[in-house]
């Protein structure tokens, strides 16, 4: 019986000992444990200025908090959703980085996309991810349907598992398109033609500001409720216009990216219209942090709509706040200032990136509960880039902030004009 | 035997009827269209008419390269888009980095006709080149090679556009005078009459070149037999070295225009206008010079019209209005509008 009992405690001394052993082990493991997190962004063609400056963004602020979050060391992976042959964004490409995001093990989230279209081929990968689906919080889709109600289907179709895995700290186009409409209206613009790159983004952006353009009494000059296409092949629009001209609007909107001939529809329409003095023109932010559009003769003057708050407008609300503070640590780095207003989203969206990380266990599955249920992910005011406390929907993953800011061309530079509030 | 004549004769007879009544249809609906259109803006009409063809004299400078090719060795040269596309990039750098002139002025004008000159040798340098090195070995070759060669070739062009161009497409000051003037309540802009002003002695010259000159003779008794033409003491391969050289020269001119008159260049140009200008050939009657001009004309002022006009599909089915104009035409007339059939060469 004795030997018994001695046996027993030498077992349970020894098991207890391997216990302790194990649990010091995977406690030290998990202290040590890198996980990537990644960008997915369009590194060619005419939005690489932004997109580059983006990256750095994110590169500088993870060595400022010493890649660190909660008890996760974290490295950071580029991935380039363009391809040369298109000069942007390529589906193909975008659905080969969805399944290279799924498959790369020590990824546990990604920041991006840049075009509202790729995000509609990675994300419904991602939610579909074995182990758990994968986040992705985006500084830049702007398309509605992504997470809400919109064209049909949408977002359900995005998210074939039920759960949601997919946030962005920008607002959205329905917002976007309605401020620009209200803003065309405060600047006594009564009649305008709306333009669009035949894109998802181009579409959803052109037909929020059809209907806002229509419900404050503008009289909109183009056929359908966004307006008509420009085809991003053609050489010249110099027709377009002439059509255009006939109807004798005070304002053309062109909704769409400038990757998509951006350049030869702008100078046509100065050729045929006038200058912006003539016939105001004005774009929602797929042509914002395009140097090569902003330094053209023929954009001076120009209006541009952004979803959210621009740099200049961080700098004046909160001077002295972590936004303020981080853009000067980015001139000090860099010697340059970020290209356009993404960059420091960018870093918005790795910020909560990095708040679910240090509350989750460390996998994909622990990252996305973190952000879509409970109260969700808030990044304080005292710590968001944003300059202003950042909260993110549990339920829909959308951004709680409505912030628009109208922007103007001049002297080859994007000048803030106002922020801009929807009514 | 005459029961079987008098139905097949007969099956022939409903046929045309047939195709004359479509045709008669489609034609009055154009026409209808066009009607409407006048009487709703006679200005806009002419505006948009006048765009269109602009438009198409430059899609005939290059459909006639595609077309002086397939007339003398039957090869459809898919890399002369892209020689244009080249011809554009040459033509920026040449006068906005090399030459420093960005804005109009006798110095600008100058360096523009240094410009036309030195873009059309450039051209006509790399199309000898390419069929010299990618397509001479190949021409006793089954169709198919030299055909999948002039991809390769095309996407070798398009390759070095990348380079020197970059991913994106890239935006010029041009040399030329930007202003217009008005007849009617039209806009003539200035870049248009000297489009017209390079292009039409361009066409005319080469017209001569190969009607009226002895070089022109040996092309087209080429183009008919290379062996009888060799026989007759014909150089063939020197005649087809300078068919390319005319092809690539009008490429080289188109590329200058396009570059100036657009003021913007992009590597994958000439895959969009390349295909245009094609089709253009196509449409005209693939190997016919006139034919060529006639339809780059034609889909120049379908797109201008489709585009301008107060009713009208809009831009983004321009390419789709044009491709069911071809496909239309191809059913009923596949040899094209001035094109004409001929038996295969054994």
């Amino acid at each position: 019986m004795k030997k018994s009992y001695r046996a027993i405690s030498v077992i349970a001394t020894v098991a207890l000992a391997a216990t302790a052993l194990v649990a010091g082990t995977s406690a030290a493991q998990a202290a040590s444990k890198v996980l990537t997190i990644s960008t997915d962004l369009p590194l060619q063609g005419s939005s690489f200025d932004s997109n580059d400056s983006t990256n750095k963004a994110i590169a500088l602020y993870l060595k400022q908090i010493k890649y660190k979050a909660g008890k996760f060391t974290v490295k950071l992976k580029i991935y380039d959703d363009a391809t040369a042959a298109k000069g942007g964004w390529d589906d193909a490409k975008c659905a080969a980085n969805a399944q290279a995001h799924v498959a790369n093990k020590s990824e546990v989230a990604v920041m991006g996309t840049y075009n509202s279209g790729c995000a509609k081929i990675i994300v419904p990968i991602l939610n579909q991810a074995p182990g758990g689906a994968m986040t992705m919080v985006s500084n830049a889709n702007t398309n509605p349907g992504l997470t809400k109600t919109w064209d049909p289907g949408e977002p359900g179709v995005f998210y074939p598992t039920g759960a949601r895995n997919y946030a962005r700290v920008c607002t959205t186009d329905d917002v976007q398109g309605a401020a620009a409409a209200q803003f065309a209206k405060s600047i006594g613009i009564k009649s305008v033609y709306v333009l669009n790159d035949t894109q998802t983004y181009g579409q959803g952006v052109a037909q929020a500001f059809t209907a806002e353009a229509k419900k404050q009494g503008l009289n909109v000059l183009s056929s359908g409720s966004y307006g008509e296409g420009w085809d991003a092949k053609q050489s010249s629009y110099e027709a377009l216009f002439t059509k255009v001209k006939a109807l004798n609007p005070d304002m053309v909107y062109i909704a769409g990216i400038f990757d998509n001939n951006g350049g030869q529809l702008v100078k046509d329409k100065f050729k045929v219209l006038g200058d912006n003095t003539v016939v105001k023109m004005m774009a929602p932010d797929g042509f914002t942090g395009y140097p090569d559009f902003n330094t053209m003769p023929e954009a001076d003057g120009a209006y541009l709509s952004f979803a959210g708050l621009s740099t200049e407008l961080l700098l004046k609300n909160s001077p002295n706040g972590a936004g303020a503070k981080f853009i000067k640590a980015y001139k000090a780095e860099y010697k340059a200032d970020p290209v356009g207003s993404y960059p420091i989203y960018g870093v918005a969206a790795v910020q909560v990136i990095l708040a679910a990380l240090a509350k989750s266990d460390g996998t994909r599955k622990g990252l996305t509960k973190q952000i879509f249920s409970g109260k969700g992910i808030t990044i304080p005011a005292g710590l968001s880039v944003l300059g202003k406390a950042l909260v993110i929907n549990p339920k829909t993953g959308d951004t709680s902030a409505k912030d628009i800011t109208i922007e103007q061309v001049k002297g080859g530079a994007e000048t803030t004009v106002k922020a801009w509030t929807v009514k | 035997m005459s029961i079987l004549g008098s139905g097949y004769q007969a099956r022939l007879e409903r046929r045309k009827f047939f195709e004359l009544s479509l045709s008669s249809i489609a034609a009055l609906g154009i026409l209808f269209w066009l009607g409407i259109n006048f009487a709703k803006s006679p200005s806009q009409f002419f505006q948009a008419s006048l765009i269109g063809l602009s438009n198409g004299v430059l899609y005939a400078l290059i459909a006639l390269g595609y077309t002086l090719v397939y007339g003398i060795i039957e090869l459809i040269n898919f890399a002369h888009g892209d020689l244009f596309m080249l011809s554009a990039v040459f033509s920026a750098n040449f006068i906005t980095i090399w030459f420093n002139k960005d804005s109009s002025g006798p110095g600008g004008w100058a360096v523009f006709l240094a410009c036309l000159l030195t873009v059309m040798i450039f051209a006509a340098t790399i199309n000898v080149g390419i069929e010299r090195f990618a397509y001479r070995r190949l021409r006793r070759a089954p169709k198919l090679a030299p055909l999948i060669t002039a991809v390769g070739v095309s996407f070798v062009l398009q390759f070095v556009g990348l380079r020197w161009n970059g991913s994106g497409p890239k935006t010029w000051n041009s040399v030329l005078p930007a202003g217009n003037f008005m007849i009617a309540n039209v806009r003539i802009p200035y870049t248009t009459l000297l489009s017209f002003a390079i292009t039409a002695p361009l066409l005319l010259l080469m017209s001569w070149i190969v009607t009226r000159t002895r070089q022109g003779k040996a092309m087209r008794a080429t183009a008919q037999d290379q062996d009888a033409a060799r026989l007759m003491g014909i150089n063939v391969d020197r005649t087809i070295s300078f068919t390319f050289a005319l092809g690539g020269a009008l490429a080289g001119a188109a590329g200058l225009l396009f570059q100036q008159t657009r003021g913007l260049t992009s590597y994958n140009l000439g895959y969009q206008l390349g295909l245009i200008a094609f089709t253009s050939a196509v449409m005209g009657g693939i190997g016919n010079l006139q034919g060529a001009v006639l339809g780059a004309l034609l889909i120049g002022l379908v797109q201008g019209l489709n585009d301008g006009l107060p009713i009208g599909l809009g831009q983004q089915w321009s390419q789709t209005v044009v491709f069911s104009i071809l496909i239309l035409l191809m059913a009923f007339r596949p040899t094209g509008l001035l094109g004409k059939a001929v038996t295969e060469k054994v």
